[in-house]
């Protein structure tokens, strides 16, 4: 039994998560002790806001890139349906329906990602990159290339305070990491995503119904991506055709850092949390101590670059283990 | 005799698992060690710790007089330790002096590749080695498999190697190509080169061994000179037991089920196939490489797209229209190709065999979804340091009952097995035997698609023989002789009445 113990415990100290984690402290305490309003609360719940709509779309992507693809349109579909719910706004739709039609919206648009891919049996990265255009395109010619402001209406989402001190923002964050957590670990759903991943000719032959699963995948990807385009019209009260650019990206460079694999077959969603609070929290320390904001990206990269370092040194280790 | 090479107490332990004990070895020069045993024996860990691809955990290595604890694949080379694996590792683009130099060319003054002198040294060790019909400038693409083995050798001896280590080298070889093969080897060996020769013909041995080791489970069995020992003394060692490749089935009444295979057919692969199965009959199917065999039994289980082929148990219809379709008829297939099609390498032991029977729910619990691979493993027999170890780390024949475990999970009325005991060790062997009786004794029906003579002969009821597509005979298993099976396989007209009550 403590041998259990002591197995998981090395298992829990190893894993990418908690390495994340103790990066995260250390820069925490670093930053803290330049500029000490860094660990406010106040600030602490600014980069929590800040990374809310991240991290629900980083929490789809983990899904796609464990189950081998990639969905590199959501950028540009977050543009699209966030610009779409501010005309409707401003048509006079209520908010009620214009969060339906947004989850409603992502839904459809992953779907079809997902679709054409499998019809044309297409890498995902190729059909995305076209349907990507396409969206950012449609954003262009609804909004006329002009931002669209919705005078302070749809915030309940953004200023929804709970005990007063609790944005709904960190619900909702949490509640979609707690729920994409419970399908990758709980449900049938999550086995197709790492079977499909890992093998997707041995999936076929076990039963699973692979075109179907992963069209599942896309569309799980699609409502959590609608619920990112509610989360962020809400706070930023404007959309415009780029409002969700290079967001695709991050969310990728987020599930990385977490320590899943792009070849597909392995990694989780507690570690894309802690990639997501790290990039959030970066660029936020990166405002506090009044760095230049061009920074931000060589940053981005260089934690990605890092990230894949810590990654290949546990899996180097795992293997001295088992040797 | 000069010592080359002698193991002392070398050890090594996988995820828990000891692969190799305690193992002591010599080599001298001009010796041909001969090292054999079953799949998992630990042949292949051997190899790779002398090559330096894996440490050993214990014991020393002493190396033309010098002791190592560990090797490092560079360091094995440049001592002079080559190995040959089975897999060709040659650039087909490329001449055969240009892969002889490959990542060593020489150069001229001008720092490009001085061709004329990588042929010239090329032609000279091809013209040493008495291996007259390759050329220094021919194309690798153009050489057969056995003369791209005999370039593999050549391109490890410029290394000036003085252990030549060779991992079945004659796998895919001809009877004209191995026999050449052997005697550059023999011509090595005179040379004063220690060889230490891995391969799962016995005869090979016999006609070129002066050694041989066996080992079992890890564990040298014996060492003995070539010359004092015979066939049936070896694969005594190897099995611990007397030699019997035939396994004694249990036979038992079938029951009144009738299962009928009607009309499969597709292109020139699969040619109209029809037959019927009682309940409880295991049905072999047999025939060559390329007969259609595993393209049938994936059409029966709904893999690959069916037109007019129908399955029907007891007069109801059950085609399934794809595996999912077929599993939840109850009909299972336990692929050929374990890596391509049947697991999720780096997934864990649990995983893989849940995988099918999980997809009957949408919620998975996980404290009964463990009770009851605990409950498979002890079973099945599947020796894992824990269910948690990700399936890749298994042995063959672990990874096969993985796999059979997968699909008995659940019950089911039709079991298609391909090529069972491909890559499995002896024991494993048995104790799928048993599974596949187990089965046939509840009343199942079981297809085993095999090309293994014994196997087909001593498991089937009935064999159906298959050949271009076409089922072209059924034999009754009790009548077959491997004799009369491989005539039908080829075509040949079966003089003797053995095998042959036809279609």
């Amino acid at each position: 039994m403590s041998e259990n113990k002591t197995k998981r415990l090395s298992g829990l100290l190893t894993s990418q998560s908690f390495v994340l984690f103790v990066l995260i402290l250390v820069i925490s305490i670093i930053v803290r002790s330049i500029n000490p309003k860094f660990l406010a609360w106040n600030n602490i719940s600014s980069i929590l806001r800040q990374a809310t709509a991240l991290g629900l779309v980083a929490c789809g992507t983990t899904i796609l890139v464990i189950s081998g693809s990639f969905d590199i349109s959501l950028g540009s579909m977050i543009g699209l349906v966030t610009c779409v719910m501010a005309i409707m706004l401003n048509a006079g739709c209520s908010d009620l329906v214009v969060a339906v039609a947004a989850i409603g919206m992502c839904v459809a648009c992953s779907l079809l990602n997902g679709g054409i891919s499998l019809l044309f049996n297409a890498p995902p990265f190729i059909v995305t990159l076209a349907t990507g255009n396409v969206y950012l395109g449609m954003a262009l010619l609804f909004t006329k290339g002009y931002l669209q402001t919705v005078y302070g209406k749809f915030r309940f989402v953004a200023s929804t305070q709970l005990f007063g001190f609790f944005h709904m923002q960190f619900l909702i964050l949490i509640l979609g990491f707690l729920a994409v957590h419970f399908i990758l670990k709980w449900t049938r759903t999550g086995r197709e995503v790492y079977a499909i991943g890992t093998n997707e000719n041995a999936a076929y032959i076990s039963g699973i119904n692979v075109k179907w699963s992963k069209l599942k995948f896309f569309a799980i990807s699609g409502v959590l991506t609608g619920v990112a385009c509610i989360v962020l019209l809400s706070r930023l009260s404007c959309a415009q055709s780029t409002t969700g650019s290079g967001m695709e990206l991050e969310a990728i460079g987020a599930v990385v850092i977490g320590g899943s694999s792009v070849n597909g077959g392995k990694g989780n969603v507690v570690g894309t949390f802690f990639g997501v609070i790290l990039l959030s929290m970066i660029s936020n320390a990166i405002n506090m101590l009044q760095i230049s904001a061009y920074y931000q990206d060589v940053v981005y990269g260089l934690i990605i670059i890092v990230a894949l370092g810590i990654t290949a040194a546990r899996n180097l280790m795992l293997k001295r283990k088992a040797a | 005799m000069e010592r080359l090479l002698e193991f002392k107490h070398v050890g090594k332990t996988y995820g828990g698992i000891r692969v190799l004990t305690d193992i002591d070895m010599t080599l001298d020069a001009g010796e041909i060690l001969c090292l054999v045993g079953e799949n998992g024996a630990g042949k292949s860990t051997m190899i790779k710790i002398l090559s330096g691809a894996i440490a050993p955990d214990g014991g020393e290595i002493r190396l033309f007089g010098n002791v190592y604890t560990r090797l490092h694949p560079r360091q094995a080379i440049n001592l002079g330790v080559a190995t040959i694996y089975q897999e060709i590792d040659l650039v087909d683009n490329l001449t055969v002096a240009d892969n002889v130099f490959l990542g060593e060319e020489i150069m001229t003054g001008m720092r490009t590749v001085n061709r004329k002198e990588q042929e010239r040294v090329t032609q000279k060790l091809l013209t040493d080695l008495n291996i007259h019909r390759i050329k220094a400038d021919m194309m690798v693409s153009d050489l057969s498999t056995g003369q791209k083995q005999s370039l593999q050798i050549v391109k490890a001896l410029k290394h000036d190697a003085r252990i030549l280590i060779l991992d079945e080298p004659t796998a895919s070889l001809g009877e004209e190509e191995t026999a050449a093969l052997l005697a550059l080897v023999q011509q090595l060996a005179a040379k004063g080169m220690g060889i230490i020769y891995i391969s799962h013909y016995l005869d090979e041995i016999f006609r070129i061994g002066t050694r041989v080791v066996v080992l079992k489970d890890g564990v040298k069995i014996s060492d003995r000179a070539v010359a004092d020992t015979t066939e049936e003394q070896l694969v005594h060692d190897m099995i611990g037991r007397e030699a019997s490749s035939f396994y004694q089935r249990a036979h038992f009444p079938l029951g009144d089920g009738i299962l009928e295979i009607q009309g499969f057919q597709r292109g020139n692969v699969v040619k109209n196939v029809s037959f019927t199965m009682r309940e409880g009959e295991i049905f072999g199917l047999g025939g060559l490489v390329g007969a259609g065999r595993t393209e049938l039994v994936r059409m029966i289980y709904g893999a690959d797209p069916n037109k007019t082929g129908r399955v029907v148990i007891n007069g109801r219809d059950v085609t399934p229209t794809s595996p999912r379709d077929a599993v939840s008829k109850g009909i299972f297939m336990i692929s050929e190709d374990r890596k391509g099609t049947g697991l999720f390498l780096q997934r864990s032991v649990r995983e893989n065999i849940m995988i099918t029977t999980n997809e009957k729910r949408h919620f998975i619990s996980l404290r009964k979804e463990r009770c009851r691979v605990d409950e498979s493993v002890r079973q099945f027999r599947i020796k894992v340091a824990s269910p948690e170890q990700a399936v890749e780390t298994l042995s063959g024949g672990n990874q096969q009952k993985v796999v059979i475990a997968r699909c008995l999970q659940d019950e089911g009325k039709l079991y298609i097995f391909d090529e069972p005991t491909k890559g499995v060790d002896v024991g494993a062997k048995e104790e799928i035997y048993r599974h596949m009786l187990d089965l046939a004794r509840e009343h199942n029906y079981v297809i085993m698609v095999s090309s293994s003579m014994p196997e087909l002969i001593s498991m089937s009821d009935r064999i159906g023989v298959m050949r271009e597509g076409e089922l072209v005979e059924i034999v009754d298993a009790a009548d077959a002789t491997e004799d009369g099976l491989l005539k039908a396989f080829i075509g040949i007209k079966n003089t003797d009445k053995g095998g042959s009550d036809h279609e």
